[in-house]
């Protein structure tokens, strides 16, 4: 639990480096198209690591997955699309917050639905300290 | 909600957006379970090449900007960062820490990163250096990732 803990932790600051990385390629081509070359960079090195070492063909037996487990790839792309639509409109502070707010809410509930919490109270309220967290550091950048 | 407010339907939209990236999380965790972090991850990024793709045809995005001419080499290479984060979060979000805790702790991550990258003026961001308020905010997020992850 500890190393998913610092795993999940690692993707968290791995995930900032990138955001700063895609923006940087966005101010010339724009968010979409630095979107795609996030994707297909991302595809080729996982090629490369897949493919190279081992037999991929060994694991992957596509007809056995489910349709929906495929959705989630486009789901990224679509999130890009959605905010570079939406920041213009609302501000990147308001759809910070709200992005944020209702990814953890429902990420709370999506693991009640399957499960996965044994009292929905306790996570619940740790999510209310998260986005409260997060809304001291909005206000500080106002000010 | 007004509805007929401007605005409306954007606030709509950035609440979906963040359903849609827990959405994404799982769902990501649900492939891995059927195949593995790795392969996972590989099929994402495959997806969403191709979902790219058909944004910026149905964009109507001419070519030459999507190649882009002035940035430098290191700007494209994000995406090697991007398809590691999909494979911990394939790893952590089908551990005991589940869906809730990954995106707690990647927040909390975040969080950190650009505190420091803020304090330090990394990356060319302007200097700024941290408050008591960065302590409470870190503390309160901290808090909460406590409460998500030690539930039982």
């Amino acid at each position: 639990m500890l190393v998913a803990i610092a795993l999940s932790f690692l993707a968290g600051l791995l995930i900032s480096i990138n955001r700063v990385i895609v923006a940087r390629l966005s101010f010339e081509i724009g968010a979409m198209a630095s979107s795609f070359w996030n994707h297909v960079v991302g595809m080729i090195f996982m090629l490369l690591i897949v493919f190279i070492p081992e037999d991929a063909s060994t694991v992957l037996n596509i007809s056995s997955i489910p349709w929906y487990c495929f959705v989630g790839g486009a789901m990224g792309a679509i999130f890009v699309a959605i905010n570079s639509w939406v920041i213009p409109a609302l501000g990147a502070t308001k759809t910070i917050l709200l992005v944020i707010g209702f990814q953890m809410l429902s990420s709370t509930l999506i693991d009640f639905f399957f499960g996965r919490l044994h009292s929905i109270g306790n996570a619940l309220l740790g999510t209310c300290f998260i986005i409260c967290g997060f809304l001291l550091g909005l206000r500080r950048s106002k000010t | 909600m007004n509805f007929r407010s401007a605005k409306s339907l954007p606030t709509l939209a950035s609440c979906l957006a963040g359903i849609l990236l827990s959405a994404m999380v799982h769902i990501n965790g649900l492939l891995a379970a059927k195949t593995n972090a790795y392969l996972s991850s590989t099929i994402v990024h495959i997806v969403g090449t191709l979902t790219c793709l058909v944004i910026l045809l149905a964009q109507s995005t001419p070519p030459r900007k999507v190649l882009g001419k002035t940035s430098p080499l290191w700007a494209y290479s994000g995406g090697i960062l991007g398809a590691s984060v999909v494979i911990l979060c394939n790893l952590t979000v089908n551990s005991p820490i589940g869906l809730s805790g990954t995106v707690a702790m990647m927040l909390l991550g975040q969080t950190l990163c650009s505190a420091i990258a803020d304090h330090f003026g990394w990356m060319g961001i302007a200097k700024k250096r941290l408050s008591v308020r960065d302590g409470a905010q870190m503390a309160l997020i901290l808090c909460g990732c406590m409460m998500l992850l030690f539930r039982s």
